[in-house]
């Protein structure tokens, strides 16, 4: 029985599952470091604990301090989120030792998927198509191994994510120089030096299918999103259906994500990670939890998806087969970071001064901030996940533009004007894009020129800066009204 | 004046109101409008009768301003100068500063000299103070005193050929 | 605290015959108020923008922080005085904010008479001295002026309150701890060279201000030097040889900026500490304040319906409602600040003065600031009161409200006469900050009281030489005192010689009351003595 679930994670996600749990009539327990004492998802639990200082290895990273106040809080289980802990095998041995339950798939299943030449052979066995490349570790003659290859290809860290340890090599003279600094990188980010070869798609897109299995053998697909739109190898914005994809095609990409999963004994909520190009697609990797993304296919599937990974954790089975589930209209997802994409996607600290979200029909916000709080950077810049639904992609786009007119965000940079830009974009508008759409596109982009009034509105504008606040023991006063006051006027 | 830069544009802006009017210069152009403060802290503001609801918040150097969709944060600096230290007086006749001896001489009459070439040294106090030639230009007239001579302060040292 | 009940009807023909009346004087009001505030002729403004120099408001629009409040000094100081060619006396005086700090700044407004000193100038800088001096706040001049007015100097060089005044002040609050801050941005010749050497920190702007104890055409009298004025006491004379300035501005704009850094830099003991309750605006709409003040100062009215309209949630303490009911005292909140309300309803009998004296004494103890609602016509008078002995109970009030040491503040909201005005806290008695509503009164009597006074001892001097006086006499006789007492009486008279510091907008007192008060808080409120009351 699960009663109550403590939530190993923070922001929009952590905020994202206790609102699941609420509507379960579950419990939640959040925890938080000493930097986020106030956060939303704190505020939101129905407790809270503190489990350490900001630097996320003494924090949300830390096995113990969770584990222990989960055990403390009489919690029954762990939810990990994404990020942090979620693909963490021992993490979720060590839960489940701790006669708790770990809401994901088996600790196993997490460590060999997250072995990227382990993952590769159990899907190349299973009959699930893979990229061309190196089995497993890299031995023997390389060069002729990266000739049967052919160039271009990819050299990457076994162990790796996130873009790090990764190079392509074009032609055999660059072969060495790249395969000893992807080396390098890896040993420093993963400690862990091995690398595999493969054969680098220069145009491809990335589609993922969600898929969901129970611990009794019952597994299902809900469908596939596109997640193309990436910068510096991180998605930005995601869709489903993908534009790219006739239905058989994406029935036959369903059923090979379902056929990995079965390979691995997959349960719980998990996605299959396919790189598509020239009508070929190849699996990319398997993430054994939830994804940020997951809200498109929520929108378009109509199945909680948070909710089904708690009913699976307790046991119980699917209550709905392949054949029920049906794609809905259209529906986009953006990100909203705290970053700044005229200086390549730096991440932007601040403190949040106002923050209106947009409403209205078939718009959705996963938020985990709130007005006031300073949003630094110790963790992931991302503030909200605005999600729209509409009938088709065209109406969806322009929803989608609506609502990111209507986010008001004032304090720091964000990459909303950019989203916007992408959205009136010609070749996003026609889908007509590779996950290199950013650099082809928007490299120099720069934020718009500022019209008259908006200048003319800076400086009006007032001052948030509490005058009075830092320096005088005056709880109030009327020196800081800020409307220029005057006698007689 | 402030200087308000968002990316790599900067505008140099000036508003004077008064009541709900406003005049904005940027650059050389000049807009009139007005505006109005709404009870929820945003201000309707419309320059030649196009009206639109923004919000705008100034924190230190940075305003965060929302309008027509989008947010901007936007870096201002007062248009004064900061530096207001005085450069030293840079006419084109150096005199000697102090009191002291004259330990070398860089150049000659009629060679040309680029800014901050050292053109004279002094001594006084055990202290060098090397005399540099404020701008580009040519020696006009050099101090006819020998490398060890005695030198007053006001003395002329030398003069640089008008531009 | 109870919320007070008002009786206002604002659909009664007095509130519509109300409120035309008060809004035609507000609108004489703010067409003064503007007139005033554009300083000088149209031409001196534009020469004065041509050579690039800011106006005195635009240098302090710029000096203090963006979009806060400017509680301006003043501004009708000497309106109908020297042919009205000198605005606001020449000088714009005020306090205001300057990160976060609360400061008075003292701006001379060169388009006027180039920002010579008036009797009257000197008067309103020694006044926002004062201010500045009673409020512990930084004093920041901002000087473009040619010194004294000559053609007057005998009535601004030789007497204690007159030109001297200003150093004696900057050296006394300088040895305070006061800031003083000189922005030279003109002239600043003969006497006027002190008032940058007094401060403690001084900035000159380039090519603009100057300073010297005698100007180039002196200097050519007193010893054939010729010379100009920039070489002879400009920015870089200054900054670099005498030492006289500080700092070295290019332009106006830089010059402020440097003065805001220098308060940035200030040290700063905390506020003293009120308790200070969430701000609310009135029920009651303040606007109705128009509907309830009459044309005829003579007409009454219940003041708790303008109290009603100024404080807090409308809601009032009362102390002693039932007892002297003439005078109203009670506690209320103000944007917060806590304060004690001394409000006339009437005329002053014993009771009334002995329950204004009981609360004054009580607000001093608990350290409450004083809000003098003033309207009233005098103490009682005739047989059985001065036998009473209103004029001890008077006094009991005039000596509490004298030695008060918490601050006092006082509107006078409808006639101000007679010895009313002194237990009221009239301008005698050192308010930090007096004003005016424009409907407001103030003289020695009423000018009927003293019309009819008159015309009485003149009939009783006619009587005892056997004649009578014909109407006609009597009214030839009442006009003129009628007609001075109407002149004199009124409040644009009484500002334009600094008898208060300026005459407001009833909707506005709460916002300046509250300014006030904020800003006496940077003083020590200091523990009362009082003296003999006699019993």
């Amino acid at each position: 029985m699960i009663n109550r679930i403590l939530i190993a994670n923070r922001g929009e996600i952590a905020c994202r599952i206790i609102r699941a749990c609420n509507e379960m009539s579950i419990e939640t327990v959040a925890v938080y470091s000493d930097v986020d004492s106030d956060s939303p998802h704190v505020l939101m639990a129905d407790q809270a604990v503190e489990i350490g200082p900001a630097n996320p290895s003494e924090s949300y990273l830390n096995f113990d301090k969770i584990v222990d106040a989960a055990l403390k809080t009489n919690a029954d289980a762990i939810h990990p989120g994404y990020g942090f802990l979620s693909e963490n095998g021992a993490f979720a041995k060590y839960v489940k030792e701790s006669g708790l339950v770990f809401i994901g798939p088996d600790a196993t299943t997490i460590k060999s998927m997250g072995d990227k030449a382990e993952s590769k052979q159990m899907m190349a066995d299973a009959g699930v198509p893979t990229i061309p490349g190196s089995d497993g570790e890299l031995t023997g003659n390389i060069t002729s191994l990266a000739r049967d290859i052919g160039y271009p290809l990819m050299v990457k860290a076994a162990a790796g994510g996130g873009g790090k340890g990764m190079r392509v090599v074009r032609n055999e003279d660059e072969l060495d120089s790249s395969i000893e600094a992807a080396k390098n990188e890896a040993r420093n980010s993963f400690g862990n030096d091995t690398l595999i070869l493969e054969k680098f798609l220069d145009n491809p897109r990335h589609i993922e299918v969600q898929i969901l299995g129970d611990q009794n053998g019952n597994i299902v697909h809900l469908y596939e999103r596109e997640c193309s739109i990436q910068r510096r190898h991180q998605k930005i914005i995601e869709e489903s259906p993908s534009p790219a994809l006739t239905n058989k095609f994406r029935n036959k990409m369903g059923e090979a994500a379902v056929k990995a999963a079965k390979a691995a004994n997959y349960y719980n909520a998990g996605t299959v990670e396919f790189l598509y190009q020239d009508g070929e697609f190849y699996f990319l990797e398997m993430n054994t939890r939830l994804q940020v993304e997951h809200g498109v296919t929520e929108m378009v599937c109509g199945i909680d998806i948070v909710k089904w990974q708690i009913r699976i954790a307790k046991g119980e089975s699917l209550t709905f087969s392949q054949k029920d589930i049906k794609q809905r209209g259209h529906s986009i997802e953006c990100r909203i970071y705290a970053e700044d994409p005229s200086r390549g996607f730096l991440p932007t600290p601040g403190v949040i001064r106002k923050m209106i979200l947009p409403e209205g029909p078939g718009v959705r916000n996963d938020v985990g901030v709130s007005e006031a709080q300073e949003i630094t950077s110790s963790y992931d810049p991302l503030l909200a996940k605005l999600v729209v639904w509409d009938a088709d992609r065209n109406s969806a786009i322009q929803r989608m533009d609506l609502a990111l007119s209507n986010f008001i965000i004032l304090g720091l940079i964000t990459n909303q004007p950019f989203l916007r830009d992408i959205m009136k974009n010609d070749s996003f508008q026609k889908a007509s894009f590779s996950t290199n759409f950013i650099d082809e596109h928007f490299k120099d982009w720069d934020f718009p020129d500022i019209d008259p009034k908006v200048l003319a509105l800076a400086l009006l504008g007032s001052k948030t800066s509490q005058i009075h606040v830092s320096n005088t023991t005056e709880s109030y006063s009327p020196w800081s009204n800020n409307r220029g006051w005057r006698q007689g006027i | 004046m402030e200087n308000l830069t968002l990316g790599s544009k900067s505008y140099m802006s000036k508003l004077r109101r008064s009541g709900s009017d406003f005049t904005l210069d940027v650059g050389e152009e000049n807009y009139k409008g007005t505006f109005s403060r709404k009870s929820n802290g945003s201000i309707q503001i419309s320059i030649s009768d196009k009206s639109s609801i923004g919000f705008s918040e100034k924190s230190g150097n940075e305003i965060y301003v929302y309008l027509n969709g989008v947010n901007y944060v936007i870096k201002r600096e007062s248009g004064a100068l900061k530096d207001n230290v005085l450069d030293e007086e840079s006419g084109d006749t150096i005199l000697s500063p102090i009191t002291g001896k004259l330990l070398d001489k860089k150049l000659e009459i009629g060679d040309s000299v680029s800014k901050n070439d050292v053109v004279v040294i002094l001594e006084a106090m055990k202290m060098e103070h090397r005399l540099k030639a404020p701008r580009d230009g040519k020696l006009l007239k050099l101090t006819p005193a020998g490398i060890g001579d005695q030198i007053k302060e006001g003395e002329l040292m030398f003069e640089l050929e008008e531009e | 605290m109870s919320i007070i009940q008002s009786k206002h009807n604002s659909n009664s023909e007095e509130a519509t015959k109300n409120r035309a009346f008060n809004q035609k004087i507000l609108e004489q009001l703010r067409q003064k108020i503007e007139l005033h505030s554009k300083g000088g002729r149209t031409e001196m403004v534009e020469r004065h923008k041509e050579r690039g120099k800011l106006l005195a408001r635009e240098r302090i629009d710029e000096l203090i922080d963006s979009d806060t409040p400017f509680l301006e000094l003043s501004t009708l100081a000497a309106h109908g005085l020297y042919n009205d060619e000198v605005p606001s006396a020449g000088i714009v005086t005020g306090i205001g904010v300057v990160h976060g700090r609360e400061v008075v700044i003292i701006a001379n407004d060169a388009t006027v008479k180039g920002g010579t000193y008036y009797p009257l100038t000197v008067k309103k800088h020694l006044r926002a001295q004062e201010i500045a001096q009673e409020n512990y706040l930084p004093c920041i001049y901002l000087v473009d002026s040619g010194g004294a007015f000559l053609p007057m100097q005998d009535e601004v060089f030789p007497d204690r309150e007159h030109f001297g005044r200003i150093f004696y002040n900057q050296s006394q609050m300088s040895a305070k701890g006061i800031a003083q801050i000189a922005v030279v941005m003109g002239s600043c010749t003969a006497g006027g060279a002190y008032v940058p050497a007094m401060s403690d920190e001084t900035i000159i702007v380039k090519k603009q201000g100057t300073i010297f104890l005698g100007g180039p055409p002196l200097v050519k009298a007193a010893t054939g030097e010729e010379v100009d004025s920039e070489d002879l006491g400009g920015a870089d004379v200054h900054t670099r040889r005498s030492g006289v300035a500080d700092h070295y501005a290019l332009n106006d704009s830089h010059a402020i900026e440097i003065a805001r850094d220098i308060v940035s830099n200030l040290n700063r003991s905390p506020k003293f500490k009120l308790n200070i309750k969430e701000p609310e605006d009135p029920i009651y709409n303040p606007e109705e304040l128009y509907e309830i003040i009459p044309e005829d100062s003579k007409l009454p009215y219940d003041v708790k319906e303008i109290i009603a309209r100024l404080v807090d949630g409308s809601k009032f303490h009362e102390f002693k409602a039932n007892y002297g009911k003439t005078i109203v005292c009670g506690f209320a909140n103000i944007m917060g600040y806590p304060i004690g309300i001394v409000a006339n309803n009437g005329v002053l009998f014993s009771e009334s003065s002995l329950k204004a004296t009981h609360f004054i004494e009580m607000c001093c103890q608990r350290k409450v600031p004083l809000v003098f609602l003033q309207n009233i016509v005098g103490f009682m008078v005739g047989k059985d009161y001065e036998s009473g002995g209103i004029a001890k109970d008077g006094a009991k009030m005039v000596m509490a409200v004298s030695n008060a040491k918490v601050p006092k503040f006082t509107v006078v909201i409808g006639g101000s006469f007679g010895a009313g005005n002194y237990g009221m806290c009239g301008r005698a008695y050192q308010p930090r900050q007096m004003w005016m509503w424009p409907n407001a009164r103030i003289s020695v009597m009423g000018g009927e009281q003293a019309a009819d006074v008159l015309a009485t001892i003149k009939q009783d001097q006619f009587k005892s030489k056997g004649k009578t006086m014909t109407k006609l006499e009597i009214k030839k006789l009442r006009d003129p005192i009628l007609e001075k007492y109407e002149s004199e009486g009124n409040p644009y008279y009484s500002t334009a010689r600094l008898w208060d510091d300026g005459i407001i907008d009833p909707m506005d007192t709460r916002m300046i009351l509250a300014l006030g008060i904020s800003t006496s808080l940077n003083a020590p409120l200091e523990d009362t003595d009082f003296g003999v009351f006699r019993m």
